[in-house]
């Protein structure tokens, strides 16, 4: 059901713009006003974050929005701060920017060979900034590159560079939501293209090159991938000639010779510093269990874990998220994230086993292994869940995600780009998505499902059609509604007649304005020449009101003679001939003629009240007068033509 | 090699003009775009000191600026003891890092952490920095923690390499591939890795790696090809190259 105090916020701000409000008002006429986001009470929105220039904020062509801090640590490489999420269509306490992470970053990458005898820690051994950053080039970033102010120490010397090292642009991500009611028609339809915030930087840790990539959707979800090209470690030192340890490689030669490129691990750990709202937040494991007599039963437990934990050889149905109990929806829920970790893990190493380890936000811990935080020296996610001693109030995950590249030929120099990933994911982070159409912001709760539009929709215009033709000043027209997409109730529709949009008002019967309404509206001396439009309202009880206005009718005015703007003044003759007719009746010439030789059309012979016209032939024409029985004056008009002006002249004619 | 002449070396080749000379070039010669420089290499900042005085400071979760990471490394090198060495023996600790601490540890003011390698005596500073008032808010320093190498870290260790006896494999290979000798540093490219064996592992003569500092090296052609160099790892505390035995384990 929609809320009856937005409905009534609605109309007043609509009604603000119209004369008529008062008389509208009075009956049940509700029209529809601005977005149900700008109407509704804002929620507590975040604080702006405070990073300078390394602040983006963008909002996606399909409204959402995201900000955040962005920089390149020497080490790290590209970290995200103060995450914060803009829903599109959010209400109440759903609107304006939700604080969601804390920060984001790779805190460990690394990588053994499978022959065990090469093993490099990227981040904690070579790291992802300084020099090993990468240039953003337009082959590189087709958005916007962001500049990015690096220094370090050479020997007593302090250099620098800004290169363009941070790639930021806006991506499609396909179908973002669909549904369908209506089986035989696609009229109940409701469904979008999606759009995501990309984040990425580029780095160079020896022969691998990496995209360190955020993905940003409009649905709140964010997806952290490790990218991985380059190129194929070198023959030396890493083809064997063991097939056990990689792949054949390159043109068939000797079976025992060094041609098997080394199978390897990418096993990233990242860093996640959850900050959903403010206040302790916790986490929450979900476990599931089959019902061994009733297969199909599956029971479903939620646990909240209130230590930190390592999540060793989890099952496959279980998942955790991060929930903040105080910060609550619009519908009441507590916010959270859920880690959809759907990455292989190395199960040979007790550091990459685990999916998802838990611990407390402490600053020392900085890395996932080989700790370099003086705090924490060497350290490891196994250690940090080992000393924790407070409970679990502050999580941070710690996301092992893995991969097992077993050399392909096609992983030949420039490699193929290939992903390891995992995402977070939005659990009652607002009350409906974050997109949700004005069709269905009534469809929560216990109507889901429930067909039919929860707010009017015009599909096609409503058109106004004339009771004859050509239009004036008298002329009924008549409009119908347009075409409104299938609401959840039947709508009623209103008509409000407009000239040059604005209402059109009349002197009713008691003598007071009202406005032209109805379906109908007949012309007057003062809609002629002017722009008539018809705005319809459409309404229901329960349905969110909406306004359709039809394209422009016009009763044109009168039609001007045909003028010729460089029309001149031609000169007019008139002459009593010398010799009258048989019968004596004097004859009269008329010539008009001038520039443009002679005049077209006709000319008009005025005597004595009396009018007659004659047709002129090349310019000319010869017309027999009465006899006079005494002096009499011709007046002869020429009404003008396309060439020449009008022009009258006058003769007398005597006995 | 003595440690004056590493010193020369580095600096003949690391300042050209008082342009740097990149360990690894990206890209050479991409464009850039967006605003900032056409150049993607490193130059000396100024005159290359260190400011004394606090320079303009940015929003707390803002990016270092090169002024405020200068005064800060400034800040953190004169609160270490006078005794400290860098990798070119100079009076002063090698400079590994210097940014923003963790977020919590910003209590919403302008700090930076550096973290700083002392030859001297093989230990780890890190400092935690309050710019605004320029003080010291903490200072730890322990054994045992090897960050990535800096650049002039890397540069000497490869100068080692260069001149170890026996050589290592890459610098034959060069000259079987290229026709002429490796006699200089700027004739490849590298990138530097810390190097520690595993729990347990390595020789005697690479067991201490971890405790002192050494670095693995990933050396290239200009072309960029990769030449061969797991035979070996650089002590750059004891200046010492140490040679893998024909199919020994780097790890473990």
């Amino acid at each position: 059901m929609a809320d009856p105090r937005h409905r009534s916020l609605l109309t007043a701000a609509a009604c603000s713009v119209l004369l008529v409000c008062a008389t509208l008002l009075s009956g049940t006429t509700t029209l529809a006003g601005p977005s149900r986001a700008a109407a509704a009470a804002p929620g507590a929105s975040a604080e702006e974050p405070a990073c300078g220039p390394a602040l983006v904020t963008r909002t996606l062509s399909t409204g959402s929005a995201w900000r955040m801090c962005t920089r390149i640590h020497p080490f790290k490489g590209l970290v995200l701060e103060d995450v914060q999420f803009r829903s599109a269509t959010g209400t109440g306490d759903d609107q304006g920017w939700l604080r969601v992470i804390g920060s984001l970053y790779l805190a460990q990458l690394n990588v053994p060979y499978d022959t065990g005898t090469d093993v490099f820690d990227d981040i904690t051994g070579i790291g992802f900034g300084n020099d090993r950053l990468l240039t953003q080039t337009p082959e590189t970033c087709d958005g916007d590159a962001l500049p990015v102010e690096q220094s370090f120490m050479v020997g007593s010397k302090l250099v620098e560079r800004t290169i363009p090292g941070i790639c930021v642009r806006e991506a499609e991500t396909g179908l973002a939501w669909h549904s369908q009611e209506g089986w035989a028609t696609t009229s109940d339809r409701y469904a979008q293209q999606g759009r995501a915030l990309e984040v990425s930087s580029l780095s160079k840790a020896g022969w691998y090159e990496y995209q360190q990539k955020v993905t940003l959707t409009d649905q709140g979800t964010i997806t952290v991938g490790l990218g991985a090209a380059g190129d194929l470690a070198p023959s030396e030192g890493f083809f064997r000639t063991d097939p056990a340890f990689g792949w054949p490689i390159g043109p068939n030669e000797d079976e025992d010779s060094d041609r098997h490129a080394g199978s390897h691990w990418h096993n990233a750990i990242y860093r996640v510093d959850f900050a959903i709202g403010s206040g302790d937040q916790q986490v929450e494991e979900w476990d599931y269990e089959g019902d061994p007599a009733f297969p199909t039963r599956v029971r479903g437990e939620g646990t909240i874990r209130d230590e930190a934990f390592i999540a060793e050889d989890p099952p496959a149905t279980t998942w955790w998220r991060v929930v903040n109990p105080t910060a609550l929806n619009a519908d009441g829920h507590p916010r959270s994230y859920e880690i959809v970790n759907d990455a292989i893990q190395n199960p040979y190493l007790p550091l990459t086993r685990p999916p998802l380890s838990f611990t407390n936000d402490h600053p020392c811990q900085e890395y996932a292994s080989s700790n370099l935080n003086a705090g924490c020296p060497g350290q490891s996610v196994l250690d940090y869940v080992a000393s924790e001693t407070k409970p679990l109030t502050e999580p941070v995950a710690w996301v092992s995600v893995g991969y097992h590249h077993i050399p392909r030929d096609e992983d030949q120099s420039p490699m193929p780009v290939h992903w390891q990933s995992f995402s977070l994911a939005p659990r009652d982070l607002l009350a409906q998505q974050a997109l949700t159409p004005a069709e269905r912001t009534c469809d929560n709760g216990l109507t889901t499902g429930a067909g039919g539009s929860c707010a009017a929709i015009n599909v096609a215009a409503p058109a106004i059609a004339a009771g004859n033709s050509p239009p004036g000043a008298g002329t009924l027209l008549t409009a119908d509604s347009g075409t409104w997409r299938r609401a959840r109730e039947l709508l009623a529709y209103e008509w409000l007649w407009l000239r040059d949009g604005e209402p059109i008002l009349a002197t009713g019967d008691d003598g007071l304005p009202s406005a032209a309404t109805g379906e109908t509206y007949r012309l007057t001396d003062a809609d002629i020449g002017r722009q008539i439009t018809v705005r319809v309202t459409a309404s229901a009880t329960g349905v969110t009101p909406g306004i359709a206005t039809s394209a422009p009718f016009v009763a044109p005015l009168p039609t001007p003679p045909v003028t010729n703007p460089a029309r001149t003044a031609p000169e007019l003759k008139l002459k009593i001939l010398k010799k009258g007719d048989r019968r004596g009746r004097p004859r009269l010439r008329i010539v008009v003629r001038g520039d443009q030789g002679g005049g077209a059309g006709v000319v008009t012979i005025q005597r004595r009240g009396k009018v007659v016209t004659a047709a002129l032939s090349d310019g000319r024409v010869t017309v027999r007068l009465p006899r006079p029985g005494k002096r009499y004056r011709v007046t002869v008009s020429y009404p003008g033509d396309q060439w020449y002006l009008a022009a009258t002249a006058t003769i007398r004619v005597r006995r | 090699m003595p440690r004056h002449l590493l010193a020369s070396a580095v600096a003949a080749v690391v300042l050209v003009a008082g342009s740097l000379f990149l360990l690894w070039t990206p890209s050479p010669g991409a464009p850039a775009h967006g605003s900032a420089s056409s150049s993607d290499e490193f130059e000396v900042a100024g005159d290359g000191t260190l400011p004394e005085k606090r320079p303009p400071l940015r929003e707390q979760g803002a990016p270092l600026s090169t002024a405020e990471r200068g005064y800060a490394i400034g800040l953190a090198l004169a609160s270490l003891p006078d005794s400290g060495r860098d990798v070119l023996d100079e009076a002063r600790a090698e400079v590994l890092a210097a940014d923003l601490p963790a977020v919590d540890l910003r209590d919403g003011r302008r700090r930076v952490q550096v973290t700083a390698y002392d030859y001297d005596d093989d230990r780890l500073h890190q400092i935690l920095l309050d710019l605004p008032t320029g003080r010291v808010i903490s200072e730890e320093a322990l054994t045992g923690v090897q960050p990535p190498p800096s650049t002039a870290e890397t540069q000497v260790a490869l100068d080692l390499a260069l001149t170890a006896m026996p050589a290592p494999a890459f610098v034959d290979q060069f000259r079987q591939l290229t026709g002429a000798p490796l006699l200089a540093a700027d004739e490849v490219r590298v990138i530097g890795a810390a190097w520690a064996p595993e729990d347990g592992g390595g020789s005697s003569a690479t067991r201490t790696c971890g405790t002192e500092r050494c670095v693995q090296l990933l050396v290239a052609l200009p072309s960029g090809q990769y030449l061969s160099t797991d035979d070996f790892v650089v002590n750059l505390s004891r200046r010492a190259v140490t040679l893998f035995p024909p199919g020994g384990h780097r790890h473990g």
